[in-house]
C-alpha cells in the first residue's frame, strides 16, 4: 500500500511513531515525576470494571475503522500480489516480441501482430547475463491461449493457458508438484501432457485421460500423464503443460518461442528486487531485436499496492464519518467521567492539588483506558476486515463470474499505525476534556453545584475573531483556488464563530445558535449549481462530502437541540394525551433537554451514521440503477465475445457464413473490435510516450453502436456524428473517460499515465486533440485525432483509443486483426443461447462469449453486494452509538439514583421507570432517524442534481431504495433499544428507599 | 412488644410488631426490632430519636417504600404486605405525599411541573392535573415561582414545592423525612408552621421524622425511638404560633 490520507504509509508510520514516543516519553516523565498523580488515576480502572469495558469500547472504535481500512488494504494488495505470483511464479522478466503485451491477464483484449521470435535469442541472453549473478534462470518458453476438449467427459474449456518451456532450463523457475512428489517436463513423452488442478478441475479430467487441444482448424490428441501443481504456468488458472519442442509442433512454431522467462536471483517475491538491473543490462541485447524486457513480477506487485491503497482509500473515506463519531464519543465519555468525579476532584483541588496535577491524573487514567483500548481496537479492525473480505470475495465471484482466491493479509505495519493513530488521537481528546473538567469553581465542585455562568467575553470574542479570520482566510482560498473543500469549511467556520458574537451582542443563545446553525445546514445544501453560479467553478473531491457533511450534520443538531423544546412540546401535547404515558413522557424528555451537551453529542453520533448511510445508500443505489440500462452497457449489441490472440477471426461475418452451427439470419449485427497495445502521447504537450492501448472497429461496429459520448469534440453534434466521422474519415479517435481529467474527482483508483490535459471532462467544450500512437514492433507512429470522449457509463471493455479498423490498418499494416467481436441476435433469437453457440462454433479460436445482459447483470449484482459492504462498514459507527447511549444511560442511573427513588416513591411503576429511559433514547434515535433520513435524502438529491448536469448521467434519477432505508432505520432503533434496555431496567430495579438515602 | 398505640379511633395506618433487619453478608442490623404503632385520620406524628435507631426505616416500612420481614403494615385496614410491588407503588400515586430532608424535586422539571407529576401518574388531565398544580403552589406561597427550575429556587422555597407535590394529590397520608433538616431556623420554622396550617386545615395526616424539637412540638404526639424500638409515646397539646 502506498498512501493513506494522502501521506505515503511508510512516512505516516515513521511521523507516527515519532509523534507516538514523543507523547509517551513526555507521559513517562510526568509519571515518574508524580507517581501518586498515576496511582490516582489508574486505580478508577478497577473501580467499575463493567464500566471500565464500556469506556474500552467506546475508545476502540476510531482504531477499530482505520485498522480495518488499512487491513483490508492489505489484503487486496496481498490478494492481487498472490495472483500475481501464483502467475509468474519464479519468473521476474518476461521477454516479449515489442508491442505484443499490455501485461498478462487484464481482461481488456488479446493483441495480435508478430509474436514468435528465434528461440536462440536465450543464448544471447545468456550471454549478457553471464558473470553478473543477477539471475538463476533464463528459458524460452510459449505462453498462449488455447482450448481443450475433454470427450470422454463431454467438457469444453475455449480458453486454457499452455505452458512450454525448455525442460533442460527450468532450474530456477521452481517445482512442478505432481502426485508422486516431484515431475518435470523431461518426464513427458510422446503425446504426454500435465495438466494443472484447476483445468483438471474444470475438465473434470484424471491420470491417464485424453483431452484434445484445438488451435484454430487444428487438433491434437494429449494424454494427460499427471494433475500438478506449479505456480509461473502464466495463470492462475487453468494450464496444459508440455516440454517446448511438443508447443512448437502443436503451433506450427518450430524452433520459435514466444516468450523468454526470466528468474532472478531470489525467491518468487524477493527477486523483483533485481529487475531494474536486470532489465538495463538486458535492454541493449534485445531491442536491436525487436524483443521488449517486460518487468512484469515488479508491475504486478507495485500494481497490487496500487489496488491495495485504492481500497485502503476507499474504506478511510467511507469510514471518516465513523471515526468522526467515534471522536465525539472519546469527548462525552471522558466529560461524562469528569462530572462524575466532579465532587472527588473539587475536593482535590480544595486541599491543593494543582489544577495541571488534575489533567496529569486525567490524562493518566485516559492512557490507561487508551492504550488498552487502541490495542483491542487494532485487532478487533483486523477480525472485522476479515469478515469484509469474506463479503467482497463474493462480490467479485458475482461480477467477475469467476473465483477471486482472497488472501486474508495484516501487516505489523498497518496495525501499528492504526494503533498509534488511535492512541495518539484519543490522547489529545482526552487532555482536552481533561482541561475542560479542570477549569472549574471548588465550592460548587464539591457541593455538587452548577458551575456559576462565567462570563468570559473577552476570551469569547478572541477565539471568534480568530474563528472568523481563519474562516475567511480559508474561503479566499478555496475561492481564488476554484477548491469547494476550503470555501464550504471557510464559510462554515465564520458562521460558527458568529455564535459567541450574536451573544455577546445581546441576543439569546438559543437565537444565535438556531440562525447559525440553520445557515450552516441550508447553505451547505443548496444546490452545487448555486454555489458555482455565485463564486464560480468549485472543484470536489471525497473530501468536500465528509467536511460539508460534518458542517451539515453539526448545523442541524444545534437547530435541534436549541428548539428541542418545541419539539418536545408539540409530542408532549399529541402523546400526553394518553393519560398512562403523560407522565413518563414527562420526564423522558425532561431530560434530554435539560442536558444540551450530551443530547447534541448524542445525536450528533446517531445523525452522523445515518446521514451517512442515507446518502450512500440512496446515491450509491441510483448510480447502480443507473447502470442497469442494457441499451447504454451494451452500446447495441446483445453478446460480446472474444478470441485469443494466436486465433483471431479476420473476417467474422464469413466465418459465421462458414459454420454449419450458424445460420446467418440469426445475427443481425456482427462486428469487430481488433487491439493493440501501443505507446501514446498528446501531441504538442512535450510529455513522454506512455504505455496505452488502442482498439480497431469495424465498419459494422461504427455502424451500429450506441454507446454514448460524455464529451463531443467542437464541430461535431451527436454521438452519432461522432461515430460516422470515425467511420468515413481517416485516424480519427475517441478515447474512454479515463484519461480525461475532471475537475470534481469523485474515484479512488490511480489514473492511466497516458493523459489528455488542457480541458476538464465534466467543465465545457473542447477542439479536437491530436494524439501520437507509437508501435513498438513496427517502429511506425501515427496521428490520430480525438473527437469524442466516450461516457463514464460505457462499460471498462470500451477502455482505450478506439479508431477504425481502416485507420489501424493502414497506420500499422498486418498488426490488428480482430479478436474482440459484438453481436445484434434476431428478434426471436436468445442472447445466451446464442453466446453458447458462439463459443462452441468458434471452439478453435478460444472464443468466449457472454450475452450482455448476463455481463450487466453480473456486474450490477457484484455493484450491489459491494454497496452492502460499504454500509456495513459505514454502519460500524452504529457501535459508536450503542456506547454513547450505553454510557449515557449507564450514567444517567447512577446520577439519577435518587431521583429514580422519588419517582418510585411517588407512583411510578417499575415498568415506566424502564420506560422513560427508553423513552430518552427513542428520543435520540427517533430524531437523528428523521433528520439524518432527510439531511441524506438531501445531499443524495443534490449529488444526482449535479451529477445530472455532467456528461454522461443525463439520464441518472434518484432512486430511493425505501426498503433498505426502513432496514437501516429499524436497525439504528433496534441499536438504541439494546444499548439502553440493561441500564433501564437496572433503573426500574432501584429500590425507593435505598435510593433515597443515596447521595 | 413495644406498644406506642395511643390512638383509640381506628387507625390510619397500622405497625404490628414490625421488624426490618438489614443484611451486609458479614453483620445483620436489626434496623427495627419489633414495633408496633398506629396513627389516626388526621393526626400529627413525630418520630424522634437519635441518629441510626430506626426512624426512616420505620417511615420507609410504614409508607411501603421498603419491604418488612415480620410483622404487618396496615394503611385503611388494608396490608402492605398482600399489595403487590405494582399495588403498594399505586397506593403511593394516590393516597400518600412524601416529603424528604433534601427536598428531592426533579431538577430538570419546573415548580410547577413537580407538582403535577403525581397527578399525572395518577392518569389526570393534563389540563387538571396544571390546574391543580398550580392550586397546591399557591396554598404553599410559591404561586409567583411556579415556573423556576429546583436550582433558582431557595431551601425554603424547595421545600415548598416538595409539600405542594405531597398535597397535591389530597393523600389520606404525608410523610415527611427530616423535612427542616436541610433549612435554616427561619426556612424550618415557616415549613413546620405550614406542616401544621396544612393538619388543622384540611385535616391531613402527617408522620414526620425529625431531630428538630421544634418540629416535635407542634406536633399532636411525639414517638421516641431508640435501637430500633419505640421506647415513648407522648401525647402533646400542639403549641399554636
Amino acid at each position: 500500500m502506498r498512501e493513506l490520507f494522502g501521506i505515503p504509509v511508510d512516512t505516516l508510520l515513521v511521523v507516527l511513531g515519532i509523534a507516538l514516543g514523543i507523547a509517551l516519553g513526555i507521559l513517562g516523565i510526568l509519571a515518574l515525576r508524580h507517581p501518586v498523580l498515576v496511582k490516582l488515576g489508574v486505580r478508577n480502572l478497577g473501580r467499575r470494571r463493567g464500566r471500565t469495558a464500556l469506556i474500552v469500547v467506546g475508545l476502540m472504535l476510531g482504531t477499530t475503522i482505520v485498522a480495518t481500512a488499512l487491513t483490508t488494504g492489505d489484503t487486496m494488495s496481498h490478494t492481487i500480489r498472490g495472483t500475481a505470483v501464483r502467475t509468474l511464479g519464479q519468473t521476474d522478466e518476461l521477454v516479449s516480441a515489442n508491442g505484443t503485451e499490455l501485461s498478462l491477464g487484464t481482461g481488456l483484449g488479446s493483441a495480435t501482430g508478430v509474436e514468435y521470435f528465434d528461440e536462440d535469442v536465450v543464448e544471447r541472453i545468456d550471454a549478457a547475463l553471464a558473470g553478473t549473478d543477477l539471475v538463476d534462470g533464463v528459458t524460452p518458453a510459449i505462453i498462449e491461449q488455447i482450448a481443450v476438449q475433454a470427450p470422454a467427459q463431454r467438457q469444453t474449456e475455449p480458453r486454457v493457458t499452455l505452458f512450454a518451456a525448455d525442460p533442460t532450463r527450468m532450474d530456477g523457475f521452481g517445482t512442478i508438484e505432481g502426485t508422486p512428489g516431484e515431475v518435470t517436463l523431461h518426464d513427458l513423452e510422446g503425446d504426454e501432457v500435465f495438466l494443472n488442478a484447476e483445468a483438471a478441475d474444470e475438465l473434470d479430467v484424471g491420470r491417464g485421460d485424453t483431452i484434445v487441444i484445438l488451435v484454430g482448424e487444428r487438433s491434437v490428441h494429449a494424454t494427460v500423464t499427471d494433475i500438478v501443481r506449479y505456480q509461473g504456468a502464466g495463470t492462475d488458472g487453468s494450464a496444459v503443460m508440455l516440454p517446448l519442442a511438443k508447443a512448437q509442433a502443436i503451433l506450427g512454431r518450430l524452433d520459435q518461442a514466444r516468450h523468454v522467462l526470466v528468474s532472478n536471483r531470489g525467491d518468487e517475491w524477493s527477486g523483483a528486487a533485481l529487475t531494474d538491473e536486470v532489465v538495463r543490462t538486458l535492454t541493449p541485447v534485445l531491442e536491436p531485436l525487436g524483443l521488449d524486457v517486460d518487468p512484469s513480477k515488479q508491475d504486478a506487485l507495485e500494481n497490487a499496492d496500487v489496488q491495495g491503497s485504492t481500497f485502503m482509500a476507499f474504506f478511510t473515506t467511507f469510514g471518516s464519518f465513523s471515526i468522526a463519531a467515534g471522536i465525539l464519543l472519546i469527548f462525552l465519555v471522558f466529560v461524562m467521567l469528569a462530572t462524575e468525579r466532579r465532587g472527588e476532584l473539587g475536593i482535590q483541588r480544595a486541599i491543593g492539588t494543582r489544577r495541571g496535577h488534575l489533567v496529569q491524573t486525567f490524562t493518566f487514567e485516559g492512557a490507561a483506558y487508551d492504550l488498552v483500548a487502541a490495542l483491542v481496537g487494532a485487532l478487533l479492525g483486523a477480525a472485522i476486515a476479515f469478515l469484509m473480505v469474506l463479503v467482497m470475495a463474493q462480490a467479485f465471484d458475482t461480477a467477475a463470474g469467476e473465483s477471486l482466491n482472497i488472501e486474508f493479509s495484516v501487516t505489523p505495519r498497518s496495525l501499528a499505525i492504526a494503533y498509534a493513530l488511535g492512541v495518539l488521537l484519543t490522547l489529545a481528546v482526552v487532555a482536552v476534556s481533561a482541561w475542560r473538567v479542570s477549569t472549574m469553581t471548588i465550592s460548587a465542585a464539591i457541593r455538587n453545584l452548577p458551575e456559576p455562568w462565567a462570563p468570559r467575553r473577552r476570551r469569547r470574542l478572541a477565539l471568534a475573531a480568530i474563528g472568523l479570520a481563519f474562516g475567511g482566510l480559508l474561503t479566499l482560498s478555496g475561492v481564488t483556488g476554484d477548491a469547494a473543500t476550503p470555501t464550504m469549511v471557510g464559510i462554515s467556520l465564520i458562521l460558527v464563530s458568529l455564535v459567541p458574537v450574536l451573544q455577546v451582542l445581546g441576543l439569546s443563545e438559543r437565537f444565535a445558535y438556531t440562525t447559525c446553525g440553520l445557515l450552516i445546514a441550508v447553505l451547505l445544501m443548496l444546490p452545487w449549481r448555486l454555489w458555482e453560479e455565485a463564486l464560480g467553478p468549485l472543484s470536489m473531491d471525497f473530501s468536500t462530502w465528509i467536511a460539508a457533511g460534518l458542517m451539515i450534520v453539526v448545523g442541524a443538531v444545534w437547530v435541534i437541540v436549541f428548539n428541542a423544546d418545541v419539539l418536545l412540546g408539540l409530542a408532549m401535547r399529541v402523546l400526553g394525551r394518553i393519560r398512562s404515558l403523560a407522565p413518563v413522557l414527562k420526564i423522558s424528555m425532561a431530560y434530554p433537554l435539560a442536558n444540551r451537551f450530551r443530547t447534541g453529542t448524542t445525536l450528533a453520533m446517531f445523525t452522523l451514521v445515518v446521514f451517512t448511510l442515507v446518502t450512500g445508500t440512496v446515491s450509491n443505489g441510483s448510480f447502480i440503477a443507473a447502470s442497469q440500462n442494457e441499451e447504454t452497457f451494451g452500446g447495441g449489441f446483445d453478446v460480446r465475445a472474444s478470441t485469443s490472440g494466436a486465433t483471431p477471426i479476420t473476417d467474422v461475418r464469413q466465418a459465421i457464413a462458414n459454420s454449419p452451427a450458424l445460420r446467418s439470419d440469426e445475427l443481425t449485427v456482427a462486428a469487430s473490435q481488433s487491439f493493440l497495445p501501443i505507446d501514446a502521447v498528446q501531441t504538442g504537450t512535450g510529455r513522454d510516450l506512455e504505455p496505452y492501448l488502442v482498439r480497431g472497429l469495424d465498419d459494422a461496429f461504427l455502424d451500429h453502436t450506441t454507446f454514448e459520448m460524455g464529451k463531443i469534440a467542437e464541430g461535431y453534434g451527436s454521438s452519432r456524428d461522432v461515430w460516422e466521422a470515425v467511420a468515413s474519415q481517416p485516424n480519427l479517435a475517441v478515447v474512454d473517460s479515463t484519461v480525461v481529467p475532471r475537475r470534481d474527482n469523485w474515484n479512488f483508483g490511480a489514473p492511466a499515465d497516458f493523459r489528455l490535459t488542457g480541458f476538464y471532462f465534466d467543465e465545457g467544450t473542447f477542439e479536437p486533440i491530436p494524439v501520437a500512437v507509437h508501435d513498438r514492433q513496427t517502429g511506425t507512429t501515427v496521428q490520430l485525432t480525438v473527437i469524442g470522449i466516450l461516457s463514464e457509463a460505457t462499460p471498462l471493455e470500451m477502455a482505450g483509443i478506439s479508431t477504425s479498423q481502416t485507420s489501424l490498418e493502414n497506420a500499422f499494416p498486418g498488426r490488428a486483426y480482430p479478436t474482440i467481436f459484438y453481436f445484434e441476435a434476431a428478434p426471436d433469437v436468445d442472447p445466451g443461447d446464442m453466446a453458447t453457440r458462439l463459443e462452441s462454433a468458434f471452439l478453435g479460436n478460444g472464443m468466449e462469449a457472454e450475452s450482455i445482459q448476463k455481463v450487466m447483470t453480473d456486474a450490477t449484482a457484484g455493484a450491489v453486494t459491494f454497496n452492502r459492504l460499504i454500509q456495513g462498514f459505514m454502519g460500524l459507527g452504529l457501535i459508536v452509538g450503542v456506547a454513547a447511549l450505553g454510557v449515557i444511560s449507564a450514567r444517567s442511573v447512577v446520577e439519577r439514583r435518587q431521583q429514580i427513588g422519588v419517582m418510585r416513591a411517588i407512583g411510578f411503576r417499575r415498568g415506566m421507570v424502564e420506560a422513560s429511559f427508553l423513552l430518552e433514547s427513542s428520543f435520540i434515535a427517533l430524531t437523528s432517524i428523521v433528520v439524518g433520513t432527510l439531511l441524506g435524502l438531501l445531499l443524495a438529491w443534490n449529488i444526482i442534481a449535479d451529477t445530472r448536469r455532467q456528461p454522461s448521467w443525463e439520464h441518472l434519477t434518484l432512486v430511493v431504495p425505501w426498503l433498505n432505508l426502513l432496514v437501516i432505520f429499524l436497525l439504528v432503533y433496534a441499536v438504541a433499544m439494546v444499548a439502553t434496555i440493561a441500564p433501564a431496567r437496572r433503573a426500574a430495579r432501584v429500590r425507593p428507599a435505598e435510593a433515597l438515602r443515596y447521595e | 412488644m413495644t406498644s406506642a398505640d395511643a390512638h383509640p379511633q381506628s387507625p390510619l395506618v397500622e405497625a404490628r410488631d414490625i421488624q426490618k433487619i438489614y443484611d451486609t453478608g458479614k453483620v445483620k442490623v436489626h434496623a427495627l426490632n419489633g414495633v408496633s404503632l398506629a396513627i389516626g385520620r388526621g393526626e400529627m406524628v413525630a418520630i424522634m430519636g437519635p441518629s441510626g435507631c430506626g426512624k426512616t426505616t420505620l417511615l420507609n416500612c410504614l409508607s411501603g417504600l421498603d419491604g418488612v420481614d415480620a410483622g404487618d403494615v396496615l394503611i385503611d385496614g388494608t396490608s402492605l404486605a398482600s399489595m403487590s410491588d405494582r399495588e403498594r407503588t399505586d397506593y403511593r400515586a394516590l393516597h400518600m405525599g412524601f416529603v424528604f430532608q433534601f427536598y428531592n424535586l426533579m431538577p430538570v422539571l419546573s415548580a410547577v411541573e413537580n407538582v403535577e407529576l403525581p397527578l399525572l401518574i395518577a392518569r389526570r388531565p393534563q389540563r387538571d392535573a396544571r390546574e391543580r398544580a398550580l392550586a397546591a403552589l399557591e396554598l404553599v406561597g410559591l404561586a409567583g415561582r411556579a415556573h423556576h427550575v429546583p436550582d433558582e429556587l431557595s431551601g425554603g422555597e424547595r421545600q415548598r414545592v416538595t409539600i405542594a407535590r405531597a398535597l397535591a394529590n389530597d393523600p389520606a397520608v404525608v410523610w415527611a423525612d427530616e423535612p427542616t433538616g436541610d433549612l435554616d431556623s427561619e426556612n424550618a420554622a415557616e415549613i413546620v408552621e405550614l406542616m401544621r396550617g396544612l393538619n388543622e386545615e384540611h385535616g391531613l395526616t402527617f408522620l414526620i421524622v425529625t431531630h428538630d424539637l421544634t418540629v416535635g412540638e407542634q406536633a399532636d404526639r411525639i414517638v421516641r425511638m431508640l435501637d430500633g424500638q419505640v421506647v415513648e409515646a407522648e401525647l402533646r397539646a400542639p403549641v399554636t404560633t
